[in-house]
């Protein structure tokens, strides 16, 4: 167990450093840093100076350790927009885009593990069928339309739902859906195959044969069996979500990480835009981390492979 | 981190537990209005654009007040001014004027903030409103001096929009105490709240005999909302009471609903294409030669545009600045929509077959595509790149944009001296660098004479419309949707005067 | 080390119609939409590209419009029918641009990591591993909001993001059938490694990978729509659906047909492409092999 966690850690650090790489890339590319520093006041001197003060005239791998050791302590520089540090920018805006990462993964759930397990007690029957064709529906739709339609019918037409903002729970609830829309498929697909294997399995059998009860079978013996890769896929779901929440943020008025990026997209913020990047895929490395120790501690076979 | 993230958490329990807020409007006294970008900082001399160019009037005040309704001046901060001689104004600071912090407005005051924002080490962003100064001194109790390093005939203006400041308070708060917790002795008091929104509350001690007029509503909310039909959508359900710059094609389609009200009017701004005449992004780029501008300029449907996508009053304007500007002036070279006219440029200029280019945008997506679609007609392929304005402009100033569809509203001051140093005067956004142009717009902003500006403007004028420097393109007015419950009057320089608006 | 699989990764197949009805139905929809982007210049009642600012938002027939316009005009009042027709080119272009780069890219990573095994594996198994802690649509519109948004541009990231499940699904694949008696036969004859995995095991790899490529083009086509949206899409005045949404987002409200058709087409195509996956899938591997 302590080789694997060793080693599981050591590969995830290494993913990390890659990714540090291609985020720095990324800065890189974006263009020459001095002159997006100076913005307005840009007289030559001025931006030799700042190239100088920020090391920007040392060779690149210099540049990318100096730039790596402020940023494991968090610091990814100035917003050149906001003039803040992009990680204070980073904190302030994180905790919206997790609650709608978990309320956007929690939708995705109640809904497709009780669909995925009726669907599974009849493969081939009309739930089945159902379950199939809304996972289909489900990655065909364009998520932004799917949006509006939203905001038409429950927040234009029925007056249900707020559209924007986050002063309440309800704000997160067409957004929320609009998430785990695109997540759901893959839960409901885990849920169905891990169940179908389990009724088919021999302890399940001999569960019915003594006689227990259909919902106690289902639910305490079979669901069990497919708990390991759905937190799997639920680890790596949330990582998606978080980075994939962009369109729907832009909508909603969510001011979360995503639509951050995008702001600083589009003003060439690209400190902002590298911080972002390099943390949502810390989390999602994190995330897969954990999702991967917790069922190596369930299920001892995973280690031993 | 954690600790922001379970507020956050608690704040959202909390509003579950108390049910959803009450929908927008009268029964809590509160205008919820919406805005496209959060503005910067709340620290008005650090947040450029729109956005902290109308803070400057709601949470601060300035010596004197532009009336918005005549557009002639008159005393704020300052009960008197007077000019002492050619670059000297000496004002009388009010007495008895609170901060929202409760200490009181002093002279020291005035001279620390002008001091402060005109010392180009502070590198506030608004340069031009303040590197007119050179030096601001106490002269008495209660009058303050400013002494101009040249002829300044917009002085008054400037004036008008520059916040004044608590000097105890900022020496201690800083620009980022400034930013999230301001001071000012204006009609509101304002703080930031969750998700880019800001809070403006009545400030119950602003002081009596304005001419802003006390506020009247007691709450104002600005929501940064960035997707205009978001905004529309808040605005039929009646979760929004306000909004400006509502597209024609929207507020159309809004005027029918009884609940909202549609008011489109005109304002300073006006739309132009800028064209890098001097060769600042290459040296061989096919828009240095006037011809091509010229096909350029024949080749755009603006009375189609300006009828069509700007709608309302928007009329075609042939010099790059409001009709109603001082100095400005349509008596100059006009091109009219003729597309054989530019082919044949085109050809002469020798691209029959047209070029490829990039043109960058920021305000309109509809007006771009209608843009590059005209321009698509003689050949000339326009590659958009879609940024926010504050990267197109600094974009412009790296070399780096050989068209730029932009638009002005210079400040909201009615006088060309607010618009055309900056596009033809020489300054980094020239693209055309054009030496007579130059001369001719020094000589009108460097004299206070009324006839030598006129003249000297419209020198520089005709050059521009010659040469093909800029195609300016239509005046945009901006339409207002608002919630018929709300009476707020429209001011002709786009600055949402909430302190003015009532419930009926 | 444990290779996270992407969310949509097949585990099982579902039970479906009779297979050959969603083959029919997807492979229907695919060539049809082939057909009107090769033949837009021909199907194409106007130019995609023509406005006329006088004739703006003109309704389609169904909701009572002229049959000069029968899907209506645009806000620039450009025929619509003909931008839908001229945007198939796009969306198809980026769909099978896209899984050709990508497919490159994941193939040869898969086939040498389930051919090699051992350290190969590993290094290969690192790189999935980056590919998939990298958000697709945030470095999208990064690199894209960086470079420019060109058509080739936007291929080749989208190729750059998306080639993380051929390489899985074949490095699976490669490492069952190296070991089949046909390959191991061939290698008993002598045969060399390139020989032996382009003419043994890339053969026999081929209906995983045309599985994998048909989930990857609807997949690319929606992000690009995403990207569209978002303002980063292909240049204007191309016509791509996406793009089309994009124009029409602000007046969604008022006349929602312009948002709606082309996001039913978009949904159309993808959902014939995914039943098309999904058909091929039931035949290429019937018993549930791990694709």
């Amino acid at each position: 167990m302590a080789r694997y966690v060793v080693q599981r850690i050591g590969v995830a650090l290494l993913v990390l450093l890659a990714v540090s790489m291609l985020s720095f890339g990324l800065l890189k590319l974006s263009g020459d840093l001095a002159t997006s520093m100076a913005r307005d006041t840009a007289s030559a001197a001025y931006v030799d100076f700042l190239r100088k003060e920020y090391g920007l005239d040392q060779p690149l791998p210099i540049q990318y350790l100096r730039w790596l050791s402020r940023a494991l302590v968090g610091d990814f520089g100035n917003s050149f927009f906001y003039g803040r540090p992009a990680n204070q920018l980073l904190a302030e805006r994180l905790p919206v885009t997790m609650v709608l990462g978990v309320v956007g993964l929690f939708i995705a759930l109640i809904f497709a593990v009780p669909l995925g397990v009726v669907a599974a007690i009849r493969p081939g029957g009309i739930l089945d069928r159902l379950a199939s064709a809304i996972a289909l529906l489900g990655q065909a739709t364009p998520t932004f339309w799917l949006c509006f339609v939203m905001i038409m019918l429950f927040g234009i037409n029925l007056g249900w739902l707020p559209v924007s903002g986050t002063s309440s729970w309800l704000n997160f609830v067409m957004p929320g859906i609009a998430l785990a829309y695109y997540g759901a498929p893959a839960f409901l697909r885990i849920v169905r195959s891990g169940m179908i294997d389990a009724l088919a399995s021999d302890y399940v059998r001999t569960a019915r044969a003594y006689g227990l009860r259909p919902p106690t079978v289902l639910f305490k013996h079979a669901l069990r069996n497919v708990l390991v890769p759905l937190v799997s896929v639920a680890a790596v779901q949330f990582g998606f979500m978080l980075g994939g929440s962009v369109v729907i943020e832009t909508i909603f008025a969510l001011h979360g990480v995503g639509y951050l990026a995008w702001e600083a997209i589009a003003q060439n913020d690209y400190p902002v835009v590298q911080a972002i990047v390099l943390t949502v895929s810390a989390i999602y490395v994190l995330l897969t981390l954990a999702a991967d120790l917790l069922n190596a501690a369930i299920d001892p076979r995973i280690r031993l492979e | 981190m954690m600790k922001r993230f379970a507020h956050f958490a608690y704040a959202l329990a909390l509003s579950a537990a108390l049910g959803s807020p009450a929908f927008a409007g009268k029964s809590d006294d509160t205008i919820y209005a919406a805005f496209r970008q959060a503005p910067q900082s709340l620290d008005a001399y650090y947040s450029p654009g729109r956005e902290g160019f109308l803070l400057s009037f709601w949470i601060y005040d300035g010596l004197i007040y532009r009336d918005s309704r005549t557009l002639e001046f008159k005393p704020l901060l300052a009960t008197s001014w007077k000019q002492v001689d050619d670059l000297t104004l000496e004002f009388e600071i009010r007495d008895g004027v609170k901060f929202h912090d409760g200490s009181i407005l002093t002279a020291d005051d005035v001279v620390y903030t002008l001091n402060f924002a005109s010392d180009p080490a502070n590198k506030v962003f608004n340069q031009t409103s303040v590197n007119w100064i050179a030096k601001v001194e106490k002269t008495g109790p209660k009058t303050v001096r400013i002494v101009a390093k040249q002829v300044a005939p917009v002085a008054l203006e400037q004036l008008a929009r520059l916040p004044i400041y608590s000097a105890a308070y900022y020496k201690t708060a800083g620009r980022e105490g400034m930013g999230k917790s301001p001071v000012g002795t204006g009609p509101y008091k304002a703080e930031v709240g969750p998700n880019s929104t800001f809070i403006f509350t009545r400030f119950d001690d602003y002081f009596q005999g304005s001419v802003k007029g006390t506020p009247k509503i007691r709450r104002f909310v600005y929501k940064t909302i960035p997707d205009v039909s978001t905004q529309i959508a808040e605005l039929m359900t009646g979760s929004l009471d306000w909004a400006y710059y509502v597209p024609d094609d929207q507020a159309e389609r809004l005027k029918r609903l009884p609940k909202l009200k549609v008011v489109n009017a005109d304002t300073f701004r006006i739309a132009f294409l800028t064209m890098d005449a001097a060769g600042l992004t290459s040296p061989d780029t096919p828009l240095k030669n006037i011809k091509v501008r010229q096909a350029i300029a024949h080749a755009i449907n603006r009375e189609a545009l300006a009828k069509n996508l700007m709608g309302g009053a928007s009329r075609v304007i042939h010099s790059p600045c409001f009709p109603s500007q001082v100095g400005c002036s349509e008596d100059v070279q006009r091109y009219d929509y003729n597309v054989a006219k530019a082919k044949a440029l085109m050809a002469e200029a020798g691209y029959p077959n047209g070029f490829e280019v990039e043109i960058f945008g920021y305000r309109s997506r509809p007006i771009a595509d209608a843009i590059i679609g005209d321009l698509r007609a003689i050949g000339i392929k326009a590659n958009l790149r879609w940024l926010q304005y504050p990267a197109v402009v600094q974009k412009r100033r790296e070399n780096g944009t050989p068209m730029v569809i932009d638009d002005w509203g210079s400040s909201s001051i009615n006088d060309v001296a607010a618009s055309l140093a900056f596009f033809y005067g020489g300054k980094p956004d020239d693209q055309g660098r054009d030496a007579e142009t130059i001369a001719a717009i020094d000589t009108g902003d460097g004299s206070v004479d009324l006839s030598t500006r006129k003249a000297a403007y419209l020198v520089a004028l005709k050059k521009i419309a010659a040469g093909a420097y800029s195609l300016p393109l239509f005046t945009m007015p901006i339409n207002y949707v608002f919630s018929s419950e709300l009476e707020i009057p429209i001011s002709p320089d786009e600055i949402p005067e909430f302190w003015r608006a009532n419930w009926k | 080390m444990t290779l996270v699989l992407p969310p949509t990764a097949p585990v099982r197949r579902w039970p479906r119609l009779p297979r050959q009805s969603g083959f029919i139905f997807g492979a229907g929809v695919l060539v049809f939409f082939v057909l009107c982007a090769l033949l837009a210049p021909v199907i194409s009642p106007y130019s995609p590209y023509d406005q006329s600012l006088d004739g703006r938002l003109m309704r389609p027939v169904f909701m009572g419009g002229e049959w000069s316009h029968i899907l209506g005009t645009d806000t620039l009042g450009r025929d619509y029918l003909s931008r839908l027709i001229y945007g198939t080119r796009v969306s198809l272009l980026i769909g099978f641009g896209t899984v050709a780069v990508s497919c490159l890219i994941g193939t040869t990573l898969g086939l040498l990591a389930g051919y090699y095994r051992g350290r190969v594996d590993l290094v290969v198994g690192f790189i999935i591993n980056v590919r998939l802690s990298l958000p697709i649509i945030l470095v999208a519109i990064s690199v894209v909001g960086i470079v420019g948004n060109t058509l080739p541009i936007i291929i080749l990231v989208l190729s750059g993001l998306l080639w993380d499940r051929f390489a899985v699904v074949i490095r699976a694949l490669t490492m069952q059938i190296r070991e089949r008696e046909f390959v191991l036969s061939a290698r008993a004859a002598g045969a060399g490694d390139l020989r032996i995995v382009v003419c043994e095991i890339l053969p026999n790899v081929a209906g995983g990978l045309v599985v994998v490529a048909t989930l990857e083009i609807a997949h690319a086509i929606l992000l690009e729509a995403a990207l569209s949206f978002l303002g980063l899409g292909v240049q204007p005045p191309t016509a791509s659906w996406g793009q089309m949404i994009a124009e029409a987002k602000d007046v969604v409200f008022f006349e929602s047909w312009l948002i709606n058709i082309p996001g039913l087409t978009l949904l159309v195509l993808v959902l014939g492409i995914n039943v098309l996956g999904d058909a091929l899938r039931n035949m290429v591997a019937p018993s549930g092999r791990p694709l």
